[in-house]
C-alpha cells in the first residue's frame, strides 16, 4: 500500500503535521491518522481556505488531495471571529480552513486600511503575544469545541533600543 | 551519532512547520555542516534584489540556545558582502545592521547574540522572543515576513 504524506493542521493539533495516509484511501483515513494527534470527537476534514468539508466516505483522489496538501481538521462548520482595533469591534463567521490572511484583507477592508497603511499592521491573538502567520488557519487557533476568535489589529513594530 | 541539538534540528527541519514552508516556497533547506546550518529565504520582487537570501545560522546547543544567524555568500562560502544585504525604509534597517556586531547577527529578538543585554525586550518583542517551545521557524517566519513586505527595497548597493 503506496503512501502519502499530507500536511494537518487545526483544533487540538498545536502545530502543522505531516501525516502518513494510504494514496488510495478516503477522507476517513485521515480521520483515523488524526487520532494520533487528538481525542477530539466528530472532526471534519477540509481542504485549505475550501468552505465546505469533505464527504468522509469518497476517495481522497475525488477529493483533490494528494501528496503534500493542506488539510484542515476541526469540529465547528464556522469560526465567529472578532477583531478589535482602535477601540472598534468587527465580526464576521469564517470556515475554518481559511487562513489569517484571509481575515487580514477583511478586517483592512472593515477598518478603511489601505495599501501601504494595512502593510503596517498584524493581527495578533487577543491576551498573547502570538502573531500567528499570514497562512495559519483559523480553526488552529481554537480551543477544542470553541468555535470563536478573538483577534487584535496592532502596528508592526521597528526593532529598536 | 550526531549529538542531541543536532538530532533535534534536524528532526525540526523534517517536521511540519518547517516543511510547510518549503512547501509554499518560503524558504529550502541548503546545506547543514554542524553546528552551521544554511538555508535560504525568499524575497519579494525588488529591482536587481535576488530571488532569496542564504542565512548561515549556527544551531549550537539548539534548541535550549536560540540560534544566531547572518546573511551568506554560499558561491564565496563567506559572509555576504554588506552592499548585497537586504535594504528597505525602516523595519529591514532595523534589523539588518552591518554595524551591528560587525555584521556577525541580525538585531532580532530570536537572535542568540542580539538578546544579550536587552532585558527590556522580553516585555516590547514578546512575539519574537525564543521560549522552551520555540524552533527554527520563529527565526524564519520572521525573515521572510520582512524581506516579503512593502518595507524591503532591495539592495543596499543598489
Amino acid at each position: 500500500m503506496t503512501k502519502i504524506k499530507v500536511f494537518v493542521e487545526g483544533a487540538g493539533i498545536p502545530k502543522v503535521t505531516l501525516l502518513s495516509v494510504p494514496e488510495d484511501g478516503t477522507v476517513q483515513d485521515v480521520l483515523e491518522a488524526v487520532k494520533e494527534l487528538t481525542d477530539n470527537q466528530d472532526l471534519q476534514v477540509w481542504i485549505e481556505d475550501s468552505d465546505e468539508p469533505l464527504n468522509p466516505n469518497i476517495s481522497l483522489k475525488d477529493s483533490g488531495i494528494k501528496a503534500r496538501s493542506h488539510l484542515h481538521i476541526h469540529t465547528c462548520h464556522q469560526i465567529n471571529v472578532t477583531v478589535n482595533f482602535n477601540g472598534e469591534a468587527k465580526s464576521h463567521p469564517f470556515p475554518p480552513a481559511k487562513t489569517i490572511g484571509t481575515v487580514k484583507k477583511w478586517a483592512d477592508h472593515q477598518f478603511n486600511l489601505k495599501d501601504v497603511d494595512s502593510t503596517d499592521y498584524v493581527l495578533q491573538l487577543c491576551n498573547t503575544a502570538d502573531r500567528p502567520s499570514e497562512d495559519t488557519h483559523l480553526g488552529s487557533l481554537t480551543n477544542p469545541g470553541d468555535c470563536s476568535l478573538c483577534l487584535d489589529l496592532v502596528p508592526k513594530q521597528r526593532i529598536e533600543g | 551519532m550526531p549529538e542531541m541539538d543536532e538530532q533535534v534540528l534536524r528532526s525540526h527541519l523534517e517536521d511540519g512547520p518547517f516543511q510547510i514552508g518549503v512547501e509554499r516556497k518560503k524558504w529550502r533547506l541548503i546545506e547543514i555542516r554542524w553546528p552551521h546550518v544554511f538555508i535560504s529565504v525568499s524575497a519579494a520582487a525588488r529591482e536587481g534584489g535576488p530571488e532569496e537570501f542564504v542565512f548561515c545560522f549556527e544551531c549550537q546547543n539548539y534548541p535550549q540556545s536560540p540560534v544566531t544567524a547572518r546573511p551568506w555568500d554560499i558561491e564565496k562560502n563567506a559572509p555576504l558582502d554588506f552592499t548585497k544585504w537586504p535594504n528597505g525604509k525602516s523595519r529591514i534597517p532595523s534589523v539588518f545592521r552591518p554595524d551591528w556586531k560587525n555584521g556577525e547577527c541580525l538585531y532580532l529578538p530570536c537572535d542568540r547574540i542580539s538578546i544579550e543585554g536587552h532585558s527590556d525586550w522580553s516585555a516590547k518583542y514578546a512575539y519574537l522572543i525564543w521560549n522552551n517551545d520555540s524552533d527554527i521557524c520563529l527565526y524564519l517566519g520572521e525573515l521572510y515576513d520582512l524581506l516579503n513586505s512593502n518595507d524591503y527595497s532591495g539592495l543596499r548597493g543598489s
